[in-house]
């Protein structure tokens, strides 16, 4: 355990420059934007623009003086939680997004289960069945799955599915969980598609090597073969890439809230974009940089308890 | 057996698939029977009948016109965000692998810092502080992309830079130019030409993706995710608007996977370009029950 | 002479060929043997002859693209052969166990050594996970090693000496029948390998057991079996007692073999000609004609069958089956 907590305290470390540079990007976004923001929040809220207003703005903003110190002041109120205000409501941002979040939380959890629940059984059966006209048939269908846009899955789930059965909702998050039924279905179909063919790959690959031979000359049940000895091994290089799903499955959440006008953090980023309202995007992208890196950061942390070879690299060294 | 058979006729289905594609749209100009843009009010809404092989949209215009118009643009700007990619991607990761020190590490913390934003989210970020439009999606895209070019040519640098045939080439006297233009660049492109293939249908999605949220390509030029949310409003009455453009990007997308997929077992054996992981079980190859020694 | 073990094990007839793009390989053919309770029989031949085919045939486990085609295995008057998979599952790991030569793809990389000797214990026993522990435990203390460290160790934390014991330790915690040793001391230095040759020449008194000692190391055979069998190319190419095989050898390939061996042909070694055969292209006769000294025109074109050319001990071969006579009168004078 100690290994492990070493481990965590040397990547956190590691964290810091990454953490720097993600806020930073954050905030130099906002130079990138055509015109001047502080005139941006005046006309927005009304205010005259003069010159005395430009200033107030602009000390309000933190966008006047040197980049470093600018920087620096901006970063101070991130750390405080301020993010600023939104241009249309006048809100905090910070309180806009966190109480957007949630939703997306749940969107991203049902998509991640759709993905699993879809996978697993998917890449294990074809595994198993190998060379079968049903693997055939099930490796060309993960293949297609794997190459359909997620905003046009969705438009067909809602044309083809929800409304000819009616009752199934397509709209919000009001019906309680049904609701959240063809979102996650749209956001994890596509992943689905490629651990299914993943997991099918190193199933094989794994099931061909010495210790599952070894296994079955000590009689053990074919269940336990796969499940105990297989499965697991074949799950490491999976969890792998669940770092770059991740960043997929956040990407699709926008789409996916914008087709079912889920009340999320993306379709209030979308709005922001074309709103200009540049403080809730910054809020957006700092928060998903953030979110990115906490859920690599969970998934390193999962991988070393799965294997232990890469646990034990360090820190305990050969029994003599 | 069967699975390499079927693998290579899959492949070769996806190159199929993309010429085809490519020649369709770009013939559009010579293919098209109308003018994709001009909105005719009068013919809204047409089923397919001789003049309108497809019918017309609910604006009257085209929809053969502009789905042949649409692939065109989608496939023109993946081309030009690939290129820019290329071009920035390739000589930065050649140059700090085969530098090293600071330029190195330098490259590798501005990595580290752009891969920690999901890939799409940065640029649709990006795409929104720059404003809606293709241009601004094509910056906005190269900006989020060309690092992971830097990263795998700048691994194989690394890796390359030991083997012998660097070493000799470099007690020969070869500078350092000679060696990057003759002897690594050679070897680093075949991995790159297979990433830029699986890249493509990414990107084609990316660009449709941004488009069907209103970032991308603006109303009236067509372009297959625009299309796509121009039809929301008809997707049950008038379905066609929807499907014909999602099947042209899927079919788009499965061609780059299929033949990106085909070209990494001919190109990269030695699996640059597969996402990285630890292998599954013990790193010794399973030992052959028939060696074959001295035979043949 | 010794003819007071009760036989344990018996293969009469077995066949295993492997479907390649190649063609058919004939991995092991027509092979018969049979060993008796606490005795060792060892099978020699090169890599490649078809010894691991034969061993993994024995538990049914023969790998794609192989089959087993014809034969019987007999263990205690049953043919493994007909039993379901469900009984045959039974058999394996506690009436036949196997031990291989690379102990660290024995156990799965990423479970503690201890949990795959437990796992195999409850596979078998209705035993609870306590219990099973300790007996885990008792089994590896037995081979000499640390028992509470090496439970609890993954597989990459132990020396291969010490993985190799407690490969060991699992194939025997279930007191099998036969124990079958696939190249499992090869990999290990000399003095390990004594004691672990040793150890299992001790056991195979005190609790009954056969063991099929499967090699290429003549030195080890010769330390441990009571009976060789001599593989090549897939068949039983001679057979016998250690000692007469060893001193006596029939087979041109088993002398070829024992004279490129310096533990018994010092000072003189002599390679053999040519090289192994290709399994996928055997010739018509005998596979081992090509190489061999004494070959003639039947030697190419007819498979030798395997006679008893002296007591106990089979051979192969054309040329000695063509002075049987000759020896028979040899012996009496």
């Amino acid at each position: 355990m100690q290994v492990m907590l070493k481990y965590l305290i040397r990547r956190l470390l590691t964290l810091v420059p990454v953490l720097l540079g993600v806020t930073f990007i954050t905030f130099i976004l906002m130079d990138l934007a055509p015109g001047d923001p502080a005139e941006i929040l005046l006309t927005r809220r009304d205010i005259e623009v003069t010159p005395e207003n430009l200033q107030l703005a602009r000390e309000a903003l933190g966008v006047d003086g040197p980049l470093p110190l600018r920087y620096a002041n901006w970063l101070l109120d991130v750390l405080q939680g301020n993010l600023g205000t939104s241009f249309t409501t006048g809100e905090p941002v910070s309180a806009e997004i966190l109480g957007r979040l949630p939703a997306t939380a749940e969107l991203a959890a049902g998509g991640l289960l759709v993905m699993f629940l879809l996978a697993f059984p998917l890449g294990t059966v074809a595994a198993l069945l190998r060379g079968t006209v049903g693997d055939h048939i099930g490796r060309l269908t993960a293949l297609v799955g794997a190459s359909i846009p997620s905003f046009y899955l969705g438009l067909l789930l809602i044309t083809y599915i929800a409304v000819p059965m009616e009752g199934i909702p397509v709209m919000g998050k009001d019906e309680g969980l049904i609701s959240l039924l063809l979102p996650s279905v749209t956001l994890g179909f596509g992943l689905a598609a490629t651990y299914a063919r993943l997991l099918r790959a190193n199933l094989l690959e794994v099931l061909q090597l010495d210790y599952i031979r070894s296994a079955r000359s000590r009689g053990l049940r074919e269940a336990v073969i796969i499940g105990r000895h297989a499965f697991r091994n074949a799950l490491i290089p999976v969890v792998t890439l669940l770092g770059i799903t991740m960043g997929h499955l956040l990407g699709g959440t926008v789409v996916v809230e914008r087709i079912f006008a889920w009340p999320g953090v993306g379709r209030l980023a979308v709005e922001a974009i074309f709103d200009r309202n540049y403080p809730v995007i910054q809020g957006y992208v700092l928060l998903m940089g953030l979110a990115f890196v906490c859920m690599n950061l969970v998934i390193d942390l999962s991988y070393r308890l799965l294997d232990p070879r890469v646990r034990m690299e360090e820190g305990e060294g050969k029994v003599s | 057996m069967t699975g390499r058979l079927l693998r290579d006729h899959l492949s070769l289905t996806g190159l199929v698939i993309i010429i085809l594609i490519f020649a369709v749209t770009m013939a559009a100009p010579v293919l098209a029977p109308h003018d994709p843009l001009p909105v005719e009010l009068s013919e809204r809404l047409r089923s397919a009948d001789d003049q309108y092989p497809l019918g017309t949209d609910p604006l009257g215009r085209c929809l053969y016109s502009r789905l042949l118009y649409g692939g065109r643009i989608t496939l023109q700007y993946s081309l030009s965000v690939l290129a820019i990619i290329l071009l920035i991607g390739i000589p930065t990761g050649l140059l700090a692998g085969y530098l090293g020190g600071m330029v190195d590490g330098l490259l590798m913390r501005v990595a580290d810092v752009v891969l920690a934003f999901p890939n799409l989210i940065l640029a649709l970020v990006v795409t929104g502080f720059l404003g809606p439009g293709l241009i601004n999606v094509m910056i906005a895209l190269a900006v989020v992309s060309w690092v992971q070019y830097a990263r795998v040519v700048r691994g194989m640098v690394l890796s390359l830079k030991q083997k012998e045939f660097v070493l000799a080439a470099r007690s020969a006297g070869t500078g350092p130019l000679g060696i990057i233009w003759h002897h690594l660049v050679p070897n680093v492109l075949p991995p790159v030409v297979v990433m830029a293939t699986l890249n493509l249908g990414g990107l084609v999605l990316s660009i449709a993706t941004l488009s069907f949220l209103g970032l991308g390509a603006q109303p009236p030029v067509p372009e297959w995710g625009a299309m796509i949310n121009e039809a929301r409003n008809y997707m049950v009455s008038t379905p066609m608007l929807m499907l014909l453009p999602g099947t042209a990007i899927a079919l788009t997308v499965l061609g780059f996977n299929l033949l990106g997929d085909g070209l990494r077992d001919v190109l990269d054996p030695q699996g640059f370009t597969r996402p990285r992981q630890q292998s599954a079980g013990s790193s010794k190859p399973s030992p052959r029950l028939f060696s074959r020694r001295g035979s043949q | 002479m010794d003819n007071v073990h009760k036989q344990v094990l018996e293969v009469k007839n077995l066949s295993a060929n492997f479907y390649t793009s190649r063609g058919l390989i004939r991995a092991a053919d027509n092979i018969n043997f049979n060993v008796g309770q606490s005795e060792c029989l060892a099978i020699i031949g090169e890599s490649g002859a078809g010894k691991s085919v034969t061993a993994l045939s024995l538990l049914r486990l023969v790998p794609h693209p192989g089959r087993i085609e014809e034969g019987e295995i007999n263990l205690e008057g049953r043919d493994l052969l007909q039993l379901n998979p469900k009984e045959m599952r039974r058999v394996r790991g506690e009436d036949l166990a196997l031990v291989f030569q690379d102990s660290l793809s024995t156990f799965n990389p990423v479970r503690t050594i201890g949990s795959h000797i437990c796992e195999t214990i409850t596979a078998h026993r209705k035993l609870s996970s306590a219990e099973a522990r300790d007996m885990a435990r008792c089994k590896l203390a037995e081979m000499g090693l640390p028992a509470e460290r090496s439970f609890r160790s993954f597989p990459f934390q132990l020396s291969g000496g010490m993985r190799q014991r407690a490969a060991l330790a699992m194939a025997m915690s279930l007191h099998p029948r036969v124990l079958i040793a696939d190249e499992a001391t090869t990999s290990l230095d000399v003095t390990l390998q004594a004691q672990i040759l040793h150890y299992l020449k001790k056991h195979l008194q005190e609790c009954c057991m056969s063991l099929l000692f499967i090699t290429h190391d003549l030195a080890a055979a010769a330390a441990v079996a009571d009976r060789v069998a001599v593989m090549y190319a897939g068949r039983i190419v001679e057979s016998g007692p250690v000692r007469e095989v060893f001193r006596q050898p029939l087979h041109p390939y088993t002398s070829a073999l024992l004279r490129s061996h310096p533990s018994f042909c010092p000072g003189r070694l002599e390679p053999i000609n040519g090289s192994p055969p290709d399994l996928a292209d055997l010739s018509p006769g005998c596979a081992f004609s090509p190489r061999c000294l004494k070959g003639r025109e039947i030697c190419r074109n007819k498979v030798p069958s395997l006679q008893e050319l002296w007591p106990e001990q089979q051979a192969a071969c054309h040329f000695h089956q063509a002075r049987k006579n000759d020896l028979r009168e040899a012996a009496v004078t």
